[in-house]
């Protein structure tokens, strides 16, 4: 784990970071015609996305934090 | 199962990361092929069949089967794992449930397994997403817990336990109109057996022959990843999406990785056209060699895994989604080209593949 502790700093503090600036900006329901648009999804190609990972996970020696974050557009 | 180390537990965690997108969806059925080929006379043909419904009371249900068909004869794989060209398949089944807890909050949970000749594996995980501060913040936390057993083919007394965790935040902010920023932070643990019971590796001596020992690293691993990724809508028809992964592991690997994405939308947003490249960087496990001397005795951990080495890779795709007429049924269709590189490995320094896709998404 000593070797990974400089990295889990930073994520720690990313994400304090992250909590902190979050919910600072306010987008309201009728300004989210672009948010709702499917090539800003994450993943943008489910069915890519999943071909390419398999793929990395195999040849690659590391992997994780690939996933989603959110991102629906919560228009309704 | 000559792959097995890399591809059933890959297939797992990628289908994990995609679990709860698939139970936070719309309900519909999907049906899709990938193929992996590469140079080294490597063949994966992976059809799968999924569909997601929607029960009483918003309660979401989803069921997958996805089906590898393995062929090769890579001098990879034949050098180093397997003393002869196979034929494998392995079959993945997961089922999922997503329930509302609270409005725009909901837990889910899910179970995936998959078995092949000599390796079976299972995951089990469960996860919460909450939209926050007014729907302007989603937050998704997710932990899976894997139990693995590896065989290994023609030897029926053996048999090693290897567990896994893993637990993975995701935060995604709307940034204004126009985007959105995510960071991703996942940690990994991995113990047991995870070596691969077919790889050998040979030990030079300074007089006299070389000679091979089982491959050997250690029981544990520990990993964290972290990203940040920015999605933007460019103007009202062009769309990006930007992303950096660092990842670091108690095996001494670091790696960094760096992607982008465009994508076009054509004929009222019914066609979707979109270009990726992906870069991907790593050094090497404290404990990889390109050889390993004999000469002070066998060295206690010795790979032959050139995943484990140094090396990069690069990948550059194209992807084209179309909704048709017929019930809006989508289309999609992928390929890409990536080149690998090992920057110790005696034997091969550099493999081309292909990575295609194509996906029919019906909503039900």
């Amino acid at each position: 784990m000593r070797r990974t502790a400089p990295l889990v700093v930073v994520v720690v503090v990313a994400i304090v970071a992250a909590g902190a600036l979050a919910g600072c900006v306010r987008v309201r329901a009728h300004e989210r015609q672009l948010l709702a648009h499917p090539a800003l999804a994450q993943p943008a190609s489910p069915e890519q996305h999943a071909a390419h990972q398999h793929v990395y996970q195999i040849r690659e020696g590391a992997d994780g934090a690939t996933g989603a974050g959110g991102g629906g557009c919560g228009c309704n | 199962m000559r792959l097995q180390l890399t591809l059933a537990s890959a297939a797992l965690v990628a289908g994990a990361s995609m679990a709860h997108a698939q139970v936070d969806e719309p309900p519909r059925a999907t049906a899709a092929l990938r193929v992996y080929a590469d140079d080294d006379r490597v063949t994966v043909y992976s059809p799968s069949a999924s569909a997601t419904t929607l029960g009483p009371r918003d309660v979401a249900l989803d069921a997958a089967v996805t089906i590898d068909a393995v062929s090769a004869a890579s001098i990879d794989v034949v050098s180093t794992a397997s003393p002869y060209a196979f034929h494998e398949e392995r079959v993945e089944g997961a089922l999922g449930v997503a329930v509302p807890v609270a409005r725009l909050h909901r837990a889910r949970a899910r179970a995936t397994v998959s078995h092949e000749r000599d390796y079976r594996a299972l995951r089990l995980s469960a996860g919460w997403r909450g939209e926050l501060a007014a729907r302007n913040v989603t937050l998704d936390v997710t932990f899976t817990a894997g139990f693995d057993t590896v065989g290994r083919a023609g030897d029926p007394s053996f048999a090693r336990d290897r567990r896994e965790h893993r637990l993975a935040v995701a935060l995604t902010q709307i940034t204004d109109p126009r985007g959105y920023a995510d960071v991703v932070v996942e940690a990994a643990d991995q113990r047991g057996y995870l070596a691969n019971p077919y790889r050998f590796v040979a030990i030079e001596m300074p007089t006299g022959p070389a000679y091979t020992l089982p491959e050997r690293v250690p029981d544990e691993r520990t990993a964290i990843a972290g990203l940040v990724r920015v999605r933007r809508a460019l103007a009202a028809a062009d769309f990006a999406h930007a992303d950096y992964r660092l990842s670091r592991d108690t095996w001494g690997i670091t790696s960094h990785t760096a992607s982008a994405r465009w994508t076009r939308a054509l004929s009222d947003d019914e066609i979707l056209v979109g270009v990726e490249l992906r870069g991907y960087l790593q050094d090497a496990a404290r404990f990889h060699r390109a050889r390993y001397a004999g000469d002070a005795g066998a060295p206690p951990w010795r790979t032959r895994d050139r995943s484990l080495g140094a090396m990069a890779s690069l990948t550059a795709g194209a992807v084209a989604e179309a909704v048709t007429p017929w019930r809006e049924l989508r289309l999609s269709v992928s390929a890409a080209w990536v080149r690998f590189r090992w920057f110790d490995d005696p034997d091969q320094a550099e493999r081309d593949a292909l990575i295609a896709s194509v996906g029919l998404f019906l909503p039900l």
